[in-house]
């Protein structure tokens, strides 16, 4: 039991990482990426094919980083041309394209099998420490992700952010580059994105073409909307429960006399009733954005 | 200070604007007015770079700034606000004013992530200024409201609140006056005149005349399009052409104007 | 070459009528419900659901899943996207994502991952100009275009279409003319709902029953759909066809004899196809293959 509770956190700290690199650009930005899991992918398939070869883990974490920070950057830009229904819907077909690219190119990312043992950190604990340390590894990845989303929505940068999501044209006559503020957001958040790919690929050892399907971005659009969308502790808090969720029923097919292949579907089902349920019920979530109170003083 | 030499701009086969060009001198407070649809709308969105002309020119302080975005055009101190000044719902009367002020430091992602105790004594100049300003603009009160909640004619002076924290040395005013009770219309003439002693330029596209008689130098008067006139305030009543171009197009129904735009029918008094 | 053409004409026929319901949808509300290609899935198991439960023809079983579907896209409005689009259309659209999961998830809970197989006689092909087509693709093909040319006429020459086609023209000016828009959305969804479905149903017949036939062929219909026009339904029909021609053609040229050698785009990469041209038709012409005016939010 503790065991499955320290994977379960784990992971839901990995998918917190996610959340605030989602919660940056949708939240904050109102940028609709339904291509999450392709900055994902950039981090995995970079530590994956890196560690392949030889390579020490820092260069394949640093240049996942690197390929999403400009990959950000460029989708970013796409905001210019780009109303924000067509942009969200560009974001999926980027992200499915990269899908089919590590599925079909072997020779660089093994095609439909994937790469597996990927090497993992702290392999000279025992399981249970072993899981400990990475729990504490991915709480201070958390951590850090969450303290540069709040210094940078909590300045003036975030002011812009705010703006440009809610009245762009305004943001624009008072002097802010909306379309620089975009591509500069999608630059900071892509790289925390891959970070979490990079993270999971060495916890799990393991990177497939499968771990790219867009059920996972909507499993963290479920994370932010549920948390609270434009509340970084409320979208971390929001990972957590629906990863608790989405894990409990695992065991679904255990209490109910279901066959487990039609489980698999209760438990996205689970998902996605959560979402639409919160869109329709509670649509600032759990814990709802605020007013940002500015004192004289601070 | 600014000038616009032959703007045309067409929208399918329809020429909102066609061939303007006028001309405003610093330290003036120049009025823009016209029946609607006549493209005072469309020639404010020129100005300002979010509208590209078809043709002519534009210039500001001797620099062409046409093809520049509306951003950039800001960035010289050429600021404007809008016929509809929609405000955010989720952000703060004093997080909008503070949007409108020069934060270098803030602004700078880096630098709000690494060097926060610089970032905040930047913010707390601009905060004492942001909270002046909206005390003169009575809004002090609601300082920590959603700005999006405010009423339609606080909303217009909440966005002449916020474009003057960036120090512009010109402001173009769509319409500041349309939903601000008229208690606050006096004091808001009295307040651009300050502005102006301060300094900025101001252009000002207006439907009430009376306020036009009392607050401006100079009078742009568009139709279809084109300048058919240019004269002092005081003026416009003798001229044919304007009186003309504003009777063609009183129409009764005030249903037709867009929301928000319910300006009073024009009334050209000498 | 004549297998090109027979391929590209199954395709687009399915791109085509799911496009149409896509593009009417966001005329009349200016929202891209992506749950539209699942009501392709939809009609598929609807179809497999009345054939195990009724013992009627193959005809009479087509005919209930296609309106039993086109009056559920109305209850699935009314219920849930009346609300959501009252905050934001981005809601809504976040919303439809849910859907559309939701959708696959209750199907695979209730009947299993499995793919299904409709009980249909064995055919088969003729050669047609050295192509090979089965009755049922020549089925599809007949019956997608008559489906089509009824909508366009409808939309063209009755005062219903023309009602249909003055909401998405002008929202406003049609509410001004006294049009019931709330009536006119319904019949909307409806025929969305209804083509979805008959695209499902044809699919089903063609090849098989399964839970991503839809979610498969979402890109390609949004980029049959933007191609032509978001608003536009002759657009999004002539799109969807040249976009399945477009998809058979790049599998078939030799790239590599441009070089010397020979090198064809790999099969695994159709769906591929829709997306470069969906992205590149994005960025340099965001009204689409044939609109003349931007349509941008």
């Amino acid at each position: 039991m503790l065991d499955f509770l320290l994977g379960v956190a784990v992971v839901a700290a990995i998918y917190g990482i996610l959340a605030i690199s989602l919660n940056l650009q949708a939240g904050a930005t109102g940028l609709l990426n339904f291509g999450l899991v392709g900055f994902f992918g950039i981090g995995a398939y970079a530590t994956g094919i890196s560690t392949m070869h030889g390579a020490p883990w820092p260069l394949g974490m640093a240049i996942g980083l690197v390929l999403a920070a400009a990959a950000g950057a460029a989708v970013g830009r796409l905001g210019r041309t780009l109303a924000a229904e067509y942009w969200a819907i560009a974001t999926l077909a980027l992200a499915e394209l990269l899908r089919l690219v590590a599925l079909n190119t072997d020779s660089l990312t093994r095609g439909p099998q994937g790469i597996s043992a990927v090497p993992g950190f702290f392999s000279g604990l025992g399981p249970q420490s072993r899981d400990l340390a990475w729990l504490g590894l991915a709480a201070l990845v958390l951590a850090l992700c969450w303290w540069v989303s709040q210094r940078v929505t909590g300045a003036q940068f975030g002011r812009v952010l705010r703006l440009v999501r809610e009245q762009p044209d305004l943001a624009a006559s008072l002097g802010h580059d909306v379309v620089g503020a975009k591509v500069r957001v999608m630059a900071i958040s892509a790289p925390m994105a891959a970070l979490a790919g990079s993270l999971y690929t060495h916890y799990i050892s393991f990177i497939g073409p499968g771990q790219l399907e867009p059920f996972a971005t909507f499993l963290v659009w479920t994370m932010v909307v549920v948390g609270g969308l434009g509340n970084a502790f409320g979208v971390i808090a929001g990972a957590a429960i629906v990863q608790l969720l989405f894990d409990v029923t695992r065991f679904i097919d255990d209490v109910f006399d279901i066959p487990s292949e039609n489980a698999g579907g209760l438990r996205i089902l689970v998902v996605g009733a959560a979402l639409l349920g919160f869109l329709y019920f509670r649509s600032g979530g759990l814990v709802p954005e605020r007013l940002r109170r500015i004192d004289a003083r601070s | 200070m600014l000038a616009a030499e032959g703007v045309r701009k067409h929208f399918g086969g329809l020429a909102a604007l066609d061939g303007v060009s006028l001309e405003i001198r610093e330290g003036e407070i120049v009025a823009l007015v016209g029946p609607n649809g006549s493209g005072k709308s469309t020639l404010l969105n020129v100005l300002s770079g979010f509208l590209e002309p078809d043709g002519g020119s534009v210039t500001y302080e001797g620099r062409p700034i046409h093809r520049l975005e509306p951003w950039d055009v800001s960035q010289l101190g050429l600021r404007r606000t809008f016929q509809l000044a929609a405000q955010p719902t989720r952000m703060s009367l004093l997080e909008v004013m503070l949007a409108g002020a020069r934060l270098p430091e803030g602004s700078s992602a880096w630098r709000s992530v690494f060097r926060a105790r610089r970032v905040r004594a930047e913010q707390r100049a601009a905060v004492e200024r942001a909270r002046g300003l909206l005390e003169e603009l009575s809004l002090l009160p609601l300082e920590h409201h959603a700005a999006g909640m405010l009423s339609g004619g606080q909303q217009k002076l909440l966005s002449l609140g916020a474009a003057l924290m960036g120090d512009p040395r010109m402001l173009l005013l769509d319409e500041p006056t349309a939903g601000v009770n008229p208690t606050l219309r006096r004091t808001l003439a009295e307040r651009l005149r300050t502005i102006r002693a301060r300094g900025t330029t101001l252009l000002i596209v207006e439907h009430d005349m009376n306020f036009v008689a009392e607050l401006c130098d100079r009078v742009y008067v568009l139709d279809k399009g084109r300048v058919i006139a240019e004269c002092a305030p005081s003026e416009l009543a003798e001229d044919e052409r304007v009186v003309e171009a504003y009777l063609g197009s009183v129409r009764p129904t005030a249903a037709r104007r867009a929301p928000g735009a319910t300006a009073p029918p024009p009334e050209v008094r000498t | 070459m004549g297998q090109v053409i027979v391929d590209s004409l199954v395709r687009g026929s399915e791109l085509a009528l799911l496009a149409v319901g896509l593009t009417l949808v966001f005329g009349v509300l200016r929202f891209a419900n992506i749950a539209q290609v699942e009501f392709a899935t939809l009609g598929a198991y609807g179809m497999v659901l009345v054939a195990s439960v009724a013992g009627v023809g193959i005809l009479l079983q087509a005919l209930i899943a296609i309106v039993a579907v086109g009056l559920l896209a109305v209850a699935v409005y009314r219920v849930v996207f009346v609300r959501l689009l009252r905050s934001s259309a981005a809601m809504a659209m976040i919303g439809s994502l849910a859907l559309s999961i939701l959708v696959r998830a209750v199907i695979q809970t209730v009947t299993g991952p499995d793919p299904k197989e409709l009980d249909l006689p064995l055919e088969r092909g003729v050669d047609i100009g050295g192509a090979l087509v089965t009755p049922t693709q020549l089925r599809l093909v007949a019956i997608s275009a008559v489906a089509l040319a009824v909508l366009i006429a409808v939309l063209r020459l009755t005062p219903l279409g023309r009602s249909i086609r003055a909401v998405s023209a002008n929202p406003e000016l049609a509410a001004a003319a006294g049009i019931n828009r709330k009536r006119i959305t319904d019949v909307t969804w409806f025929i969305a709902g209804a083509l979805g479905a008959l695209a499902g149903v044809l699919l089903a017949m063609d090849t098989q029953v399964s839970l991503d036939m839809g979610f498969g062929l979402l890109l390609p219909v949004f980029a049959a759909a933007l191609l032509g026009g978001l608003g536009s339904v002759g657009g999004a029909v002539a799109a969807a066809y040249l976009l399945a021609l477009v998809e058979n053609l790049v599998l078939k040229i030799n790239f590599g004899s441009l070089v010397g050698g020979d090198g064809f785009v790999p099969v695994d990469y159709r769906a591929a196809v829709g997306f470069v041209m969906l992205v590149v038709v994005l960025l340099y012409r965001p009204q689409g293959l044939f609109g003349r005016e931007a349509r941008r939010a």
